[in-house]
């Protein structure tokens, strides 16, 4: 979109702020806000930004250690295709940006969002394009006390559907105003949790959209006097995930099987060999904070096992069924231990690029299990080669450290300040071990 | 030599009624069975019976459910009559402390004290004994005083002068069991004491040790206090548990007479604890807990080196007694406290120093500076690792040392093992609720 374009809807719907937004190595939504008045120079050579915005962890400490200090500069320079205003809020609008170096256009080696670019334009380089849908769930509460809504009971009733009706509604049409293709809404499991599925879009814009939905999600809902958390193990009880619905295309679906008793074609499943592959070193990145691990348990509706299974929602890859008349181009797969702690531009990198592995070394994915491997035995999983996936961060964090596919597809400025920040939660979080049940131990010893 | 017959009249001559028998399973705590005194010498003879599962609890009286150890299954208490001691903090009361056999009246293979008790035998076949002493830290503090942290001096200096009536009853009642009090100092943070015990002969250390804590634990209590050898039982505080350790044959065999100093043997001891260090803290250091306190500048220890006199490092080797070189010198083990299982921490320490000596290591340089000042690339270069972060880590490297394997056996090696991977899992799950208001509202 032309900058001046953009300018003149600012003006046409009397926008005087624009959110210019990123998403750091910490996983949280961030932003710069750039009056109307300033816009023009913000949309052609971006805004100043500390590079030590990449040393901030989850739990909002700078990570001394992490590569960036107090000096040194980037620039927060906007993608002008993905602008868009946000009519659900008064006078705004929002972009997303890559980080660059300070001549505005040199890609910062530290930018999550420039290394995905690069990596789905190797896939363009060979004729295909990644078809992406990133399904979050998420919980409403009461801002007041902090706890669950009460009068729902979940449970994929009708009536969480009544009792979210006026919020689920503004939600879905301030997306749509913003082009995102919203295809249904599903009261979830738990009481106040919730799931908006949207439609497939390619490559870099189908991670854009997904924090455009987070962003709206949560400003609805703040609307309507409620809390938004998309948070994995956000209460007891319940879980948060994002699963990843990804198919390659060049003039057709390459994940669509030929053969009417196949699944998946054979590039599919070479990608599902290449994921399987690499999931505990993806999960680093998929799933990067220590509340990541207390969702990813057995039979809990998330995955905890490193298999493939068509329908099998304990399969960390899952093969959605699609009708047979649909499978030319519903044909996909789903990738389930991911959620929304997770930069989502590192996670679909991380999986774009095990895929590819997948791809390039015909990594044969095995058969696909046909039952919930937390009710299989030692002796069938060791056969199967399927292991129980890390079960903390600090495991997964070795697996990434160790895996050369990864530290590529990331590169190594931008992979080492990742580890560095995601190992300073795992250190914070040993550190609590301290004050952990402490008046019990002062009895027992 | 004390046999039945003794501890019999004794119980007669003390009148005393009722007999604690003591053992400290793979949780670290210090369990009891109590039988009338007219039981102790059926109890002696032919032992006391209890169920194979309290090996699985772990220190929150949790167990594993797939473990091997389940509601079927006994074997027996074994009280040694040698143990036979009156409490001088439990009217009416004395107690023994217990190996545990089979019903057959067999060592069970997952008995700490006895795996402790064979190694130091097997030990001395090759001419060497252990003499070793326990220095235990404890806090004193008011039980009641639920809101410590917001009122500091609570537990200050007030509480230091208002302890010291209980610091000589405890000290007392020590001499009374027999346990050589050799030094007592008030410690650097409030309500901190420490006792420092003398050296005795390998498995009688360890049941000092456990004496120890029953007594701190019991007359603290008797006063109105709270006392806790927890290694981090408080924000500002730590608790340790050093042990001072050498090997003897006639002599000392930790000392070079024709040189005057740490002799080739005490060398490779120390070598062979270093190897191991990761390992041996799984043992020594075995509670979550424990790593909140082997932190650098935590005056405890907080990298895999030695030094003479180096209060950073895991192994020191402390001043000798002036004129007293040749029975003093010694080696101190800094890495331990006292949630571990005594006869475990001593038999890991002693397999992991015979392993140096067997296989002739030599130790890296010793450090004579603050290894927490010296930059990552100087520590590098001379060898010195961190200590492991967390409990998980010293288990991994446990798990995967076949030198602790052989030294405590398979079963107990598992047993251990086990019930130390579910307290790490406990932890673990703690990951769920931590900080989550935080990360509820950022993500």
């Amino acid at each position: 979109m032309e900058s001046q374009t953009i300018l003149e809807r600012c003006d046409e719907t009397d926008v005087e702020l624009v959110r210019l937004l990123y998403v750091g190595n910490d996983g949280v939504i961030h932003g710069h806000s750039v009056k109307r008045s300033h816009l023009e120079d913000a949309l052609e050579s971006g805004v100043a930004l500390p590079q030590l915005v990449q040393s901030f962890n989850a739990l909002g400490h700078r990570v001394k250690d992490a590569d960036f200090d107090a000096v040194g500069e980037a620039r927060l320079v906007p993608d002008r295709s993905t602008f868009r205003i946000l009519g659900h809020e008064d006078n705004v609008a929002a972009v997303c940006c890559s980080l660059r170096e300070a001549d505005g256009e040199t890609p910062w080696a530290a930018d999550p969002r420039l290394a995905l670019a690069r990596r789905v334009s190797e896939f363009e380089d060979e004729d295909m394009v990644p078809l992406l849908a990133l399904e979050s769930e998420f919980h409403f509460y009461s801002s007041s006390d902090g706890v669950q809504r009460e009068g729902d009971r979940g449970l994929y009733t009708t009536d969480s559907m009544r009792n979210f009706h006026g919020v689920i509604l503004d939600a879905i049409d301030a997306l749509e105003a913003q082009d995102i293709e919203v295809k249904k809404h599903v009261p979830e499991y738990a009481a106040g949790q919730h799931e908006i599925v949207t439609g497939h879009r390619e490559g870099l814009g189908a991670v854009d959209d997904y924090v455009f939905l987070r962003e709206t999600i949560a400003s609805v809902a703040e609307s309507h006097d409620l809390q938004t958390t998309f948070l994995p193990f956000p209460f007891e009880m319940t879980t948060n995930g994002c699963h990843v619905h990804l198919s390659l295309w060049s003039d057709t679906n390459r994940f669509a099987p030929t053969g009417t008793d196949e699944v998946l074609s054979q590039t599919g499943r070479h990608f599902v060999g290449g994921i399987l592959n690499h999931i505990p070193a993806l999960l680093a990145l998929t799933a990067p904070t220590v509340n990541s691990y207390a969702r990813l348990q057995p039979q809990a509706g998330a995955a905890a096992y490193s298999c493939w299974g068509v329908g099998n929602r304990e399969a960390a890859v899952r093969v959605p069924e699609v009708p047979p008349g649909n499978r030319d181009t519903a044909t996909r797969i789903e990738f389930r231990p991911g959620d929304n702690t997770a930069n989502p531009y590192m996670s679909v990198l991380g999986l774009l690029a095990a895929g590819r592995d997948g791809i390039r070394n015909e990594t044969d994915p095995g058969e696909p299990l046909d039952v919930d491997p937390g009710n299989c035995d030692e002796e069938l999983l060791d056969e199967r080669g399927i292991d129980r996936l890390p079960t903390t961060l600090e495991e997964a964090l070795g697996e990434l450290a160790e895996d050369d596919v990864l530290r590529e597809a990331l590169g190594d400025r931008l992979f080492e300040s990742y580890l560095t920040v995601k190992r300073s939660e795992w250190e914070t979080f040993t550190e609590s071990a301290g004050t952990w049940k402490q008046d019990t131990l002062r009895q027992a010893f | 030599m004390i046999d039945t017959a003794t501890v019999e009249s004794r119980c007669e001559n003390q009148n005393i009624d009722l007999v604690r028998l003591l053992f400290v399973t793979q949780s670290g705590v210090v369990q009891a069975n109590t039988i009338d005194a007219s039981e102790v010498s059926v109890a002696i003879e032919n032992g006391v019976t209890v169920s194979k599962v309290l090996q699985a609890y772990d220190s929150f009286a949790q167990r594993n459910r797939d473990s091997s150890f389940d509601a079927v299954g006994e074997v027996q208490l074994s009280p040694d009559p040698e143990t036979f001691r009156p409490l001088p903090y439990a009217e009416r009361t004395g107690a023994m402390l217990c190996s545990i056999e089979t019903l057959d009246g067999d060592s069970w293979a997952v008995d700490p004290r006895a795996r402790l008790r064979s190694f130091i035998e097997d030990l001395r076949e090759t001419g060497l004994s252990p003499e070793v002493a326990f220095e235990s830290e404890f806090h004193l503090f008011d039980p009641d005083d639920e809101c410590r942290d917001d009122e500091a001096g609570a537990y200050r200096s007030e509480s230091i002068r208002g302890t010291h009536r209980t610091i000589v009853r405890i000290v007392d009642a020590l001499k009374t069991q027999d346990v050589e009090v050799k030094k007592y100092h008030p410690e650097y943070s409030a309500g901190k004491h420490e006792v420092v015990t003398g050296h005795r002969s390998g498995l009688r250390a360890a049941d000092e040790n456990v004496l120890l804590r029953e007594t701190v634990k019991s007359v603290a209590r008797d006063d109105g206090y709270q006392a806790t050898l927890l290694p981090k039982p408080f924000d500002d505080g730590t608790n340790g548990c050093h042990v001072n350790l050498s090997l003897w044959n006639s002599d000392n065999a930790f000392y070079d007479h024709e040189h005057g100093r740490l002799s080739r043997t005490a060398r490779q001891f120390v070598a062979g604890v270093l190897d191991h260090a990761p390992s041996v803290l799984a043992l020594t250091a075995p509670t979550v807990n424990s790593y909140s306190r082997l932190r650098p500048r935590h005056g405890a220890a907080g990298y895999v080196c030695w030094g003479r006199r180096n209060r950073e490092a895991l192994v020191r080797v402390p001043a000798p007694d002036q004129n007293l070189e040749a029975s003093s010198t010694r080696i101190e083990f800094r890495g331990g406290d006292n949630t571990a299982n005594p006869y475990l921490g001593l038999l890991g320490l002693l397999a992991a120093g015979m392993d140096g000596i067997e296989r002739e290591l030599e130790p890296p340089e010793s450090v004579s500076a603050d290894p927490c000042d010296l930059t990552d690339e100087q520590r590098e270069s001379r060898g010195i690792e961190p200590l492991p972060r967390s409990l998980g880590e010293a288990l991994d490297a446990l798990e995967s040392d076949e030198t602790m394997r052989d030294a405590l056996g398979p079963d107990l090696f598992d047993a251990y093992v086990e019930v130390k991977r579910n307290h790490w899992r406990s932890f673990i799950e703690s990951a769920g609720p931590w900080r989550r208001e935080h990360l509820r509202n950022l993500y």
